[in-house]
């Protein structure tokens, strides 16, 4: 399909992941922009809407750099980890409305060497309520708030210590499909994950995903003003956010399965006029193995409680009917708060990803999880 | 605990009956006096019925548990010496909400529907200030 009205990703660029980058933020940020810029075939001048991911480098660091000469649109979304795709949906409703012409939306960030987990969550919204509430009991960290919600999923649905592992152990073969991939020639076993040290049970340590280094740009336009360039564009066909009641805080949600991804994902197919059946790769935000199973579910790709058999039937796995982040995802590629996602899932809807490449991709979704369960979901779609 | 003087400040004036609660020895939770329903965690009025006339009422001695996960690794200083600890989602039936709870009890004797029993330590440096302990033979439905 090509509808020309349509805003499109035209540019993608990423640097190396690693745990240790040895540059600024805004450095890395310079080279995934310059990186994207390329990709697209335009001038740095050409960009004149700028998304940036809440915590990082500014609208104003990339465009003093670049000496941006005509800026028209900024803003930031605030959905913790689902703020990359929302980002998304801002540059959509930029470049449509006529906004902005060509919109950059990034992360960069030193995650693993400079700003851990522990000190990004305090941006999160409903931090007061965590410092009174939970903090002075001994909660304070994403792996113990989700493993809260695991543990139910467990109890109500049967979920299985087996489940997380093939979550795990799939994204880790992925990765060494990808030279990329931080875990790339690191294989592991169920044993090896079953015996990883406990976090927050039931977290173990292999259910957790790495903290990295690096940038993620991409760019995004009409698709219409792009007729003449080289790559196959990808079609961003629906941009959705959603929320969960009391999206601040988990004590009171009444469902704690019900978040923002439930919402946001009947949205999105609605919008693009597609089935969860209809898509070839879902790119999910594996923060956790569980918010995987999780996901899959509210998304609608399974029912509520039977992600963990989809898992372990292996439906996400490269070969299967859902293959689930190809690049080996924020548990085993890198954690660029999933924007890293988002030009996956550009490269393989281009048929760029060569011994990862999944044939005959033409809709991809991407899911976005943040705070206690913001959510989000982008549905892309191929000029090919 | 938080000094009294920040108890009245900035956000924490939403909450300043659950800290006020804790110095008199209390868990305490918000109702309102328009609808009756209790709410948690705080809001400045009530979410139900958006009346601003909330009262900070004691709450009941049990709960039961919803969720919990066991911590074995924290970035919390004063919690390092507790590892492993439980923290679990309580539902207080009676008030019909959920409040996160610190349970002090041993990780392998924690499950789905156990009742427990606030207590709250007044003492300065209590870490934590407020937790949960087990009730006798109390394994019941979720």
């Amino acid at each position: 399909m090509a509808d020309s009205g349509v805003a499109a990703i035209v540019g993608v660029g990423q640097t190396d992941l690693s745990s240790n980058s040895g540059r600024s933020t805004t450095m890395l940020l310079f080279e995934a922009t310059q990186a994207a810029i390329a990709d697209a075939g335009l001038i740095a001048s050409a960009i004149d809407g700028v998304i940036p991911y809440p915590g990082g480098p500014s609208a104003e660091d990339i465009a003093s750099v670049l000496r941006l000469p005509e800026v028209t649109f900024t803003a930031t979304p605030h959905l913790g980890g689902a703020s990359s795709v929302s980002a998304l949906g801002l540059a959509k409703m930029a470049i449509e409305t006529g906004e902005a012409t060509c919109v950059l939306a990034f992360v960069a960030r030193n995650g693993r060497s400079e700003s851990p987990i522990a000190r990004r969550v305090e941006t999160l919204p409903g931090q007061h309520l965590k410092n009174a509430l939970e903090i002075p009991l001994g909660l304070s960290t994403p792996a113990q708030w989700y493993a809260l919600m695991c543990r139910r999923h467990m109890f109500e649905f049967g979920t299985t210590r087996e489940a997380l592992g093939r979550v795990a152990l799939t994204m880790r073969e992925n990765a060494q499909l990808n030279p990329e991939a931080q875990m790339h020639g690191r294989r592991l076993t169920f044993e090896q994950y079953a015996s990883s040290r406990v976090i927050a049970d039931p977290y173990l340590l292999m259910d957790c995903c790495l903290e990295s280094d690096g940038a993620s740009a991409v760019i995004v336009m009409a698709a219409r003003t792009m007729d003449d360039r080289p790559h196959p564009l990808a079609l961003l066909l629906a941009v959705k956010q959603g929320h969960p009641d009391s999206p601040d805080d988990l004590s009171g949600r009444r469902d704690l399965f019900d978040t923002g991804l439930t919402r946001a994902a009947p949205r999105a197919f609605a919008a693009a006029g597609l089935r969860p059946g209809e898509i070839d790769i879902a790119m999910i935000y594996d923060c956790f193995t569980f918010e995987v199973v999780q996901q899959l579910e509210e998304a609608g790709f399974c029912p509520r409680g039977e992600g963990g058999d989809f898992v372990l039937e292996g439906r996400i796995a490269l070969d299967g009917g859902l293959p689930v982040n190809p690049h080996g995802g924020l548990l085993s590629a890198g954690h660029l708060a999933g924007m890293n996602h988002v030009v996956e899932a550009v490269r393989q809807l281009r048929g760029e990803c060569g011994i990862r490449q999944v044939n005959n991709v033409a809709h991809v979704a991407v899911t976005g999880w943040g705070g206690l369960g913001d959510g989000a979901m982008a549905i892309l779609g191929t000029t090919r | 605990m938080i000094p009294l003087s920040e108890v009245s400040a900035g956000e924490h004036r939403d909450l300043e009956g659950y800290w006020l609660g804790l110095r008199a020895g209390e868990l305490r939770a918000p109702r309102c006096r328009n609808c009756g329903r209790y709410s948690w965690p705080p809001r400045p009025a009530c979410p139900w019925c958006k009346s601003k006339e909330l009262q900070w009422e004691l709450l009941p001695a049990h709960g039961r548990i919803f969720t919990w996960t066991v911590v074995h690794h924290t970035t919390l200083e004063e919690f390092k010496e507790l590892i492993p600890y439980t923290v679990a989602l309580i539902e207080i039936t009676s008030a019909d909400i959920r409040v996160i709870g610190h349970v002090r009890a041993d990780p392998a004797a924690v499950d789905f529907g156990q009742s427990v029993t606030w207590v709250v330590d007044t003492t300065d440096r209590a870490v934590p200030g407020v937790f949960w302990i087990p009730d006798e033979s109390s394994l019941g439905g979720a």
